[in-house]
């Protein structure tokens, strides 16, 4: 063998070595994240996206369409190609700070980030304080509620601060698996017109609108709403005293966990919302969904929010109130809510803690809708809610006890 | 074919679906019972009117103005209804009633002629559309081997493309010339024969979509060109229709859109989509047409290829987007044109087979293999079809096809939901064409 083979030979393994290592180190790194990680709500986060200029400008422009386009998403130092993005939101799109959705499974049915299918940025335009959807969540989560881990980040498109968002685990098939048992089927309400759980009727229509499916595959209606159809015939024609019935196809235990914690919280637009129900979803195993909640940015409305506010209005509400037996067990949910709130101060503890987190960030983000005294104000606002809200919650559940 | 099969039409529209069947059917009735003795004549009437031109209106084939020395003008006139017999990819398609498995491929009349021996014309509409014009076009014969042809008509590229929809063997065109191929577009074309007939030319410009003017300088062009040549005698030393070899070049102006071609099964599904694209498109084609008395053998390959310019998510240039397909297609002529004098009711049976395929990719490997309409290492997707069929003409103006497909799509990296489990579709059409 001659040197000059010899030396071409050296040359091979040490690159064939330096390719071994790079692999070795980036599967490493890969392997290490995870989705706790991603979600880990004591860091804020930094996400890129690298988008090409004309999709983000076509985005911005046709922010209330729900076109993909294709970016790279780098995140801890990973970078995720092949992600499909595009505008998000119901009352939140915006077009000067989008909500967005990163689907990485859109342009590949099978590729994976961390093991989710997609990620939401929720662009916090409609909260000025930008953290009550992560603090309503976290509420939710320490009362074993399953709700979706959130996390902040500081969010660059093509290397240009576009401002803070939540990081928010979306409600899909990863999700219900992580939480219920697998083979249900996954609904997103969707709000058209102020609905009170009252009866849509015999046609499964009305139910396709309201409840998007969002379940893999294709299913037929029958399937998909007969169920649906069901439980708010029962809401509605369960006879006096006969409303547990409705437990055959709504968890009602899990209904009230939700509804009790909500309305500690003062939740303005959720299940019983100011205009009708709105911010959930149902997964359905079998006859039997169960709720999860949504979208909490409208959380902490005010420490004197009435404790009732839209229940009169809703008839599986009002009619959970007329039984004895639910009513006190909506009194103790809610009296649940409080306690983990008010335990070692952890409200008003993290409230702080998660303003702290975003501070300097919201400041600097010139995206959002709020100026930044607003911003400043809208946590001094939570804070009072956290101080003032047990005393009137209890005064409030006097006469339902 | 891309027959709508789900809550695509209002409810009017669906009875006036089944109005336009009816029509169909009795338009074919009609045109089969007065068929025998009009057939007859028809030959011999435009022997007649080429010897003796007179002025007037006859029936040749179709309602004609004779000009007498000035020429001759005919009404033509085409109706094309499509009856869904299966499709398997929509899971609701089996359960569709009687008007939503109706659809009316083409509801068109125009007009052509000739003027002055010199000067051919044609106008086209289609009824009913938003872009109601087709062919829309004057030609000049200068010498045999010179004529110019001006206004909106087929670019020349595509055998079949090129073939009139009543007169293709199968009910949808292949894939690939669907898909690949430009249609009409606004231009002018030098064409001729050479040779004796034994070489035909077609070069032309176009502007693509007709929005700005051919010679604007913004104007988006095509420049194509096609030569066909053939190679057999047929006996009067001229070059024979039995054997044409075709050649086409295509290059068309690309400004920066997702205009990328795109990838559709038979039924109009759409399995590859649109990626962005930005500088040139380069199509090739070429094909192979037998015709011979009992049987017809046709193969077209066709190859296209998309610039993309700074079309990267960083704003990168992407490797080319290449584009290729072709077919094969067979005719058995069991009961053959003209054959024994038959007519109505079985003046020509055919039987056809066809194998089609369409695969997307790009000009890059190197990198992971995406579908995102900005990957660089554009991942291979593709569709094979296999197509039978049965082509009963009644009389010259009234045909019946039927068509099973077979199609797979090819998705080796299993990126796409849809699955690999093959797809049978079925729709018969009934045409009328005079």
């Amino acid at each position: 063998m001659t040197l000059p083979s010899l030396l071409a030979c050296a040359r091979h393994a040490a690159a064939f070595v330096l390719v071994v290592l790079f692999v070795l180190g980036t599967a490493a790194a890969a392997s290490a994240q995870t989705p706790a990680e991603l979600f880990d709500d004591t860091r804020l986060h930094t996400v890129e996206i690298v988008i090409h200029s004309r999709d983000w400008a076509d985005l911005r422009e046709n922010f209330r369409s729900n076109d993909y386009y294709p970016a790279d998403v780098i995140w801890n130092g990973l970078r995720t190609r092949n992600v499909g993005v595009r505008s998000r939101g119901a009352g939140s799109r915006y077009h000067a700070k989008p909500g967005l959705e990163l689907a990485f499974d859109h342009y590949a049915s099978q590729q994976r980030f961390l093991g989710l299918r997609s990620l939401v940025l929720d662009n916090l335009v409609t909260d000025p304080s930008m953290i009550r959807e992560a603090v309503a969540m976290a509420l939710m989560r320490r009362l074993g509620i399953a709700a979706p881990r959130e996390a902040p980040a500081r969010v660059f498109v093509n290397g240009a601060y576009a401002g803070v968002y939540m990081l928010v685990e979306p409600i899909d098939t990863v999700f219900t698996a992580r939480h219920f048992d697998g083979g249900g089927l996954l609904f997103e309400y969707r709000w058209t017109y102020p609905f009170y759980a009252t009866f849509p009727g015999e046609s499964l229509d009305p139910y396709a609108v309201l409840f998007e499916s969002r379940s893999p595959g294709v299913h037929a209606m029958a399937e998909l709403y007969s169920p649906m159809r069901e439980l708010f015939r029962t809401i509605n024609q369960a006879p006096d005293g006969g409303v547990d019935q409705v437990n055959r196809y709504l968890n009602l235990a899990g209904f009230i966990r939700t509804v009790g914690a909500s309305t500690f919280m003062a939740e303005w637009d959720g299940v019983l919302g100011y205009d009708g129900m709105n911010n959930f979803y149902l997964y359905r195993i079998g006859e039997q969904a169960q709720l999860i909640p949504w979208d909490s940015d409208h959380a902490f409305r005010a420490a004197d929010y009435p404790l009732l506010a839209g229940a009169g209005e809703n008839v599986l509400m009002r009619r959970l109130l007329e039984d004895p037996g639910l009513r006190l067990a909506f009194v103790a949910a809610v009296t649940k809510a409080m306690a983990v709130a008010q335990t070692d101060n952890w409200l008003e503890r993290e409230l702080a803690r998660q303003y702290a987190l975003v501070h300097d960030a919201a400041l600097a983000d010139t995206f959002k809708l709020a100026t930044n005294e607003e911003f400043e104000q809208a946590f001094a606002d939570l804070i009072a809610f956290a101080r003032k809200r047990p005393a009137f919650v209890n005064d409030g559940l006097a006469p339902l006890r | 074919m891309k027959t709508c099969t789900r809550g695509c039409r209002p409810r009017g529209a669906r009875h006036s679906l089944i109005r336009v069947f009816r029509l169909t059917l009795a338009a074919a009735a009609w045109i089969a019972l007065v068929s025998p003795a009009s057939a007859q004549d028809s030959g011999s009437g435009r022997a007649q009117a080429q010897r003796e031109p007179g002025t007037g209106v006859t029936w040749d084939n179709r309602p004609t103005f004779l000009l007498g020395d000035h020429g001759r003008i005919e009404i033509h006139a085409r109706l094309q209804t499509d009856y869904l017999l299966r499709n398997e990819a929509d899971p609701d398609a089996a359960a569709l009633p009687f008007q939503d498995r109706l659809s009316v491929a083409r509801k068109r009349v125009g007009v052509s002629g000739e003027l002055f021996g010199r000067v051919s014309f044609q106008v086209e509409g289609e009824l009913s559309d938003e872009q109601p014009w087709r062919d829309v076009f004057a030609d000049v014969k200068i010498t045999r081997a010179v004529r110019v042809r001006a206004g909106h008509f087929k670019v020349p590229f595509s055998l079949e493309q090129l073939t009139s929809a009543s007169d293709l063997d199968f009910v949808a065109r292949a894939a690939a010339v669907t898909d690949m191929s430009p249609s009409r577009d606004l231009g002018v074309m030098v064409h001729g024969r050479l040779a004796r007939r034994a070489v035909k030319y077609e070069a032309g410009l176009f502007e693509v979509d007709g929005q700005t003017g051919l010679w604007a300088p913004d104007a988006v062009r095509t420049v194509a060109g096609r030569v066909t040549v053939a190679p057999l005698e047929d006996g009067k030393n001229r070059g024979s229709e039995a054997l044409e070899i075709a050649a086409a070049w295509l290059r068309s102006d690309l400004p920066e859109s997702r205009a990328g071609l795109a990838g559709h099964t038979v039924m109009g599904q759409t399995f590859f989509r649109r990626m962005f694209v930005n500088g040139t498109r380069t199509r090739l084609d070429a094909s192979v047409a037998w015709n011979g008395s009992r049987a017809s053998l046709r193969g077209e390959v066709l190859r296209s290829s998309d610039t993309r310019v700074g079309q990267g998510v960083d704003g990168s240039t992407l490797s080319d987007l290449v584009s290729t397909g072709g077919y094969v297609a067979g005719i058995w002529h069991l009961v053959p044109r003209g054959a024994g004098g038959r007519d109505f009711p079985l003046r020509a049976l055919d039987l056809t087979a066809r194998f089609d395929r369409l695969t997307f990719g790009s000009g890059s490997a190197l990198d992971e293999a995406f579908l995102n309409p900005r990957a660089d290492h554009v991942a291979p997707i593709g569709k094979e079809a296999w197509t039978a069929g049965v082509n009963w003409h009644l009389n010259r103006w009234v045909k019946a096809q039927a068509n099973a497909v077979r199609e797979q799509l090819i998705d080796p990296l299993a990126l796409l939901p849809l699955g690999a489990t093959p797809l049978w579709s079925a729709v018969v059409r009934f045409q009328v064409a005079m």
